[in-house]
């Protein structure tokens, strides 16, 4: 770790920025429109690009016929692969090669002899307006032969399925292991065994803003910029560097504000490469925006599990052994992280729960279907999901109560930090705590005897409880670039003190929405001793933050927090020594407060302000032996583990049983992320995360049919949840300082979808289970759950 | 699209027409195409970029601007129908000062009612019009008359709050 001398014994400040809901500095912004987002930049001699993309799930391209586009009014041109040799326009690298994999099938920004899936780009028409380059975009004829595809990943494993790349024997990609232990002989001796399959359907992030590209090429300098909305401009920078052969010294990549990412805007996607390649040929920048359509069939969707899980239990549920086969749909290709995710989420399948022995295997495979990738959660949903249904199989088929069963099972706090069976290390937890509290809130035993009377009245009710945790802030870097991880775990900050004393912060993380400009200076203030106002931070733009890893995993507080935590501590280490030479004392008698050095205790004491500091620092004429110029300071933050957050999920449900609608009576959320920088955005980010997670496991899902055709192409097939959809979401937190960073977070971003996916199937589950409906799958459509409990009366 | 520019194949973009409506307060006078969408009008024809684009089919709500006082999606609107008419978007929406927020935009913020902030102009336009009523309204109230604004971020929760809340203070919001 790098870390700046602790100069000060007392706080810095008596002005507590956090830990305090301060309101956030970006919403005056977006509150009056002012707000910049991608599509609203306008460059002088701009083009509009519209892309033509492929109609079939597979199908080999014959001939792709350009001549009656390229007349249409306003076209400046049309582009095939056959434009662009490798070296203009090479294939999309990834972020994540697991060793066993065959390598990676090379996917070019436009397809070459084949098409796999629908949407996969074929050509670009690039012309004066968007209306004239999308009316344009229909002239563009492609002949295709179609041949055979798949779309089911556990389908796509069997003999015999259509292959989706040619040069490999099979569509599974990889077979990974992890656990220890002998499952066989657990479950032969065990008492109790349960066998759950699980789909966890494909899903999208669906941000309300979707992907936009604009690039921009200078003759003369070579210097490409590429403005889009990421997570992260630096892997952009590097993926595109790589892809298009220009220098990454001469790439400049900037996010402007980001409408919602979620995971979807984290890798290089090939409408980035193809406008950058085309504004290169054509020296004008150009602009594409994409329509929710090419959204919901291009952009990356996240889960797409099958999932088979056993678990082997003695005669008081203590479970003994897990056993998982899952088969992971990576789409037609490896998109940016998406090899890896599957792996991750095996990592925390033992859940909360102190599991001797595990036997998972992960099949990655090939299918006719977009790419998966990062989608809120990341693998860890999936895993929630998957041992939270299991346990409550378990409780249901052993006849012991599933909050008393879960108890018995729970990693205990003195343990931590704990390994679990599949390699994951927790930083720590106490899930007693916050399964008590999270009982409490929702008043358990009176839900429970509510729910008797009710039933005994005919109607359809169910309680479901979660208890999960996750994994947050990447790292140890060792330890992941074993398993291929191609991204650094490390998070910079650089801060800069003006002459006047103004603090700027670069920092090397992307925010979509989640207020990092306001919670990185609250940290840096409360460090410095400053007013909030005095410091400025600044991200999203490779010119101003030289490096950075990106905003991903929910790291952006526990990595880029920390290290602007320690940058300001060595900024003001420097500062201390430098207001002694001027107070003419030793540093360790110096005392800072609130903006003003003192050479003792204040008031008494003689005093310089930070200010001056920063113009004495600025002068440089008269500084203490040996030290530099200027206070500015840059600090690397490499987490030596993952925080683990964790919580509790409660949902009361009650079922329509004329319709299968599910209502969602009440829901409870306590959640444990550490300590909390700005309160009011955590809860925020449970909110979203739990919406999106209830979105999930009731409405959403992204589909295609067997020839691979999407199904879900608009907001009206894909259901995104409206407000009348939500229940009332009532919040709690305990709060286990993580470990692993001095500031003691965690991360949030992402928790609350991982804890509501399996609150609200358990409840529902719990709801139908004993009128003789054994599975369901998400989504919990009313069809679906109507129609279940039809077969099940029969 | 006419008979006419059936027959000819021309395409309906080349058809110009001369319109003359308000545009935040203010008169303007100019063509368009007659298959431009308003959404599309004012984000590239006026530089009014506060007005968003979320979906191909209407069922957003980033695009929502006032019409003649009533909210509208933009991109269900031909720029050719506001001929005559009264157009207000997010950028007139303000407070006293011009760096004052509106007491909708005041209490989206003190309640955390936006994170991205790329639907938070539909909500505000839709949530003036939803606030334009003497009744303090119920929650249901405020959650069924946002069914046509999608938030991804938010799970709305905040901003039903604040808008809950708005309608039941003195200044009941935008009255
Ligand atoms: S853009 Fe108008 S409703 Fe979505
Ligand atoms: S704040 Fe992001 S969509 Fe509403």
């Amino acid at each position: 770790m790098t870390s700046g001398a602790q100069v000060a014994q007392e706080p810095a400040t008596s002005t507590e920025y956090v830990g305090v809901s301060v309101p956030r500095r970006e919403d005056f912004r977006f509150l009056t429109g002012t707000g910049t987002f991608s599509e609203d930049i306008t460059l002088s001699g701009m083009l509009y690009a519209s892309v033509v993309r492929s109609t079939l799930a597979h199908a080999d391209i014959v001939s792709i016929a350009t001549d009656a586009a390229r007349i249409q009014p306003g076209v400046v041109a049309v582009f095939t692969a056959a434009d662009f040799g490798d070296d203009e326009m090479g294939t999309i690298p990834t972020d994540w090669e697991l060793p066993i994999m065959d390598g990676i099938p090379a996917r070019y920004p436009l397809a070459r002899e084949t098409v796999k899936y629908v949407g996969e780009a074929v050509a670009v028409v690039v012309a004066e307006t968007r209306v004239q380059a999308d009316d344009a975009a229909y002239f563009v004829d492609v002949e295709y032969a179609e041949r055979p595809a798949v779309v089911d990943a556990e389908l796509a494993t069997r003999d015999g399925a259509p292959l989706v790349h040619d040069q490999y024997e099979r569509n599974t990609s990889y077979v990974w292991h992890l656990g220890t232990g002998d499952w066989d002989s657990m479950a032969a001796a065990a008492d109790h065994t349960v066998d759950v399959r699980l789909v966890n359907q494909r899903v999208h992030a669906s941000s309300l803003e979707a992907r936009v590209s604009i690039a921009d090429y200078q003759v003369g300098t070579g210097i490409l910029t590429l403005y889009l909305g990421t997570q992260n401009v630096h892997v952009v920078r590097r993926n595109l560097s790589i892809a298009i052969g220009i220098p990454e010294n001469r790439i400049r990549v900037v996010t402007p504000a980001v409408g919602g990412a979620f995971g979807s805007k984290l890798c290089l996607y090939p409408e980035d490469v193809i406008v950058s390649a085309a504004s290169r040929r054509l020296r004008r920048p150009i602009r594409w925006a994409e329509t929710r359509a090419e959204h919901f069939t291009g952009t990356s969707g996240g889960r797409d599990h099958i999932e088979q899980v056993s678990l082997a239990a003695d005669k008081e549920g203590k479970i003994q052994a897990l056993k998982v086969t899952t088969y992971a749909n990576l789409g037609a290709y490896v998109s940016g992280m998406g090899a890896g995710i599957p792996v991750v989420s095996g990592m925390v399948y033992p859940g909360v729960y102190d599991i001797p022995v595990a036997d998972v295997d992960i099949h990655g495979v090939y299918t006719n279907t977009s790419t998966t990738e990062t989608y809120r959660g990341a693998g860890r949903p999936e895993a929630a999901y998957l041992i939270e249904r299991a346990v409550d199989e378990l409780a249901a088929k052993a006849g012991i109560d599933r909050v008393e069963l879960r108890r018995r099972n729970f990693i205990q706090p003195h343990q931590f930090p704990y390994s679990n069976a599949t390699g994951m290390t927790y930083d720590s937890g106490d899930y007693e705590k916050a399964l008590d509290k999270a009982l409490e809130m929702i008043g358990w035993d009176d839900r429970v005897a509510e729910q008797a009377a009710a039933r005994a009245e005919g109607r359809i009710v169910g309680l479901g409880l979660s208890v999960y945790t996750e994994f947050c802030g990447f790292g140890d870097s060792f330890q992941l670039q074993l398993v291929g991880f191609d991204r650094a775990t490390w998070e910079q900050s650089v801060i800069t003190v003006t002459r006047t004393g103004s603090v700027i912060v670069q920092v090397g993380i992307d925010a979509a929405g989640q207020g990092h400009e306001t919670s990185i200076a609250q940290i840096v203030a409360t460090e410095l001793g400053l007013d909030i106002d005095d410091v400025e931070v600044l991200q999203g733009d490779t010119d101003v933050v030289h490096f950075g890893t990106g905003t991903f995993n929910s790291r952006s507080m526990s990595s880029a927090g920390t290290s602007a935590a320690l940058a300001a501590r060595k900024i003001l280490a420097k500062a201390t020594r430098l207001a002694a030479h001027m107070l003419d004392v030793e540093t360790d008698d110096v005392v800072y407060r609130d903006g003003v050095f003192s050479s003792g205790p204040q008031p008494e004491g003689r005093q310089v302000t930070f200010e001056e500091v920063a113009v004495e620092a600025w002068r440089g004429v008269d500084l203490p032996e040996g030290m530099e110029p200027t206070l500015k300071e840059i600090a690397v933050f490499d987490p030596p583990n993952f925080t683990s957050p964790f919580g509790v999920h409660v949902a009361a449900v009650e079922i329509d049983p004329d319709t299968g609608a599910v209502r969602i009576d009440r829901y409870v959320a306590v959640d444990d992320c550490g300590n909390q920088i700005n309160p009011q955005i955590v809860t925020g980010q449970i909110h979203g995360g739990v919406a999106q997670g209830i979105g999930q496991a009731l409405y959403e899902e992204l589909a295609w049919d067997e020839e691979g055709q999407p199904m879900s192409t608009s907001f009206m097939q894909y259901p995104v949840l409206r407000a009348h959809h939500m229940p009332r979401l009532e919040t709690g937190h305990t709060v286990t300082p993580s470990p692993v960073n001095p500031l003691g977070v965690k991360g949030v971003g992402e928790s609350g979808a991982i804890g509501s996916q399996p609150a609200v199937v358990n409840a529902v589950m719990d709801a139908v289970r004993h009128l003789g409906v054994d599975n369901l799958d998400m989504p919990l459509t009313p069809a679906k759950v109507w129609t279940a409990l039809q077969e099940a009366s029969r | 699209m006419t008979h006419d520019t059936i027959r000819t194949g021309r395409p309906a973009a080349a058809q110009r027409s001369a319109i003359s409506y308000t545009l935040n307060g203010e008169p303007v006078s100019c063509e368009v195409d007659a298959r431009t969408l308003l959404v599309h009008h004012l984000r590239e024809e006026r530089n009014l970029t506060g007005t968003h684009i979320g979906c191909d089919t209407s069922q957003c709500g980033a695009c929502a601007v006032h019409l003649d006082g009533r909210a509208v999606k933009s991109c269900t609107v031909l720029a050719v129908q506001v001929d005559g008419r009264e157009v207000t978007t997010i950028e007139a929406v303000r407070g006293q000062g011009p760096d004052d927020l509106h007491p909708v935009q005041e209490a989206l913020q003190s309640k955390h009612g936006l994170q991205c902030g790329f639907c938070t102009p539909g909500m505000v336009m839709t949530a003036l019009e939803l606030l334009d009523t003497d009744q303090a309204l119920t929650p249901e109230q405020v959650q069924h008359g946002l069914v046509g604004n999608i938030c991804r971020c938010t799970g709305y929760q905040n901003i039903v709050d604040a808008l809950v809340e708005l309608s039941a203070s003195e200044s009941g919001g935008t009255r």
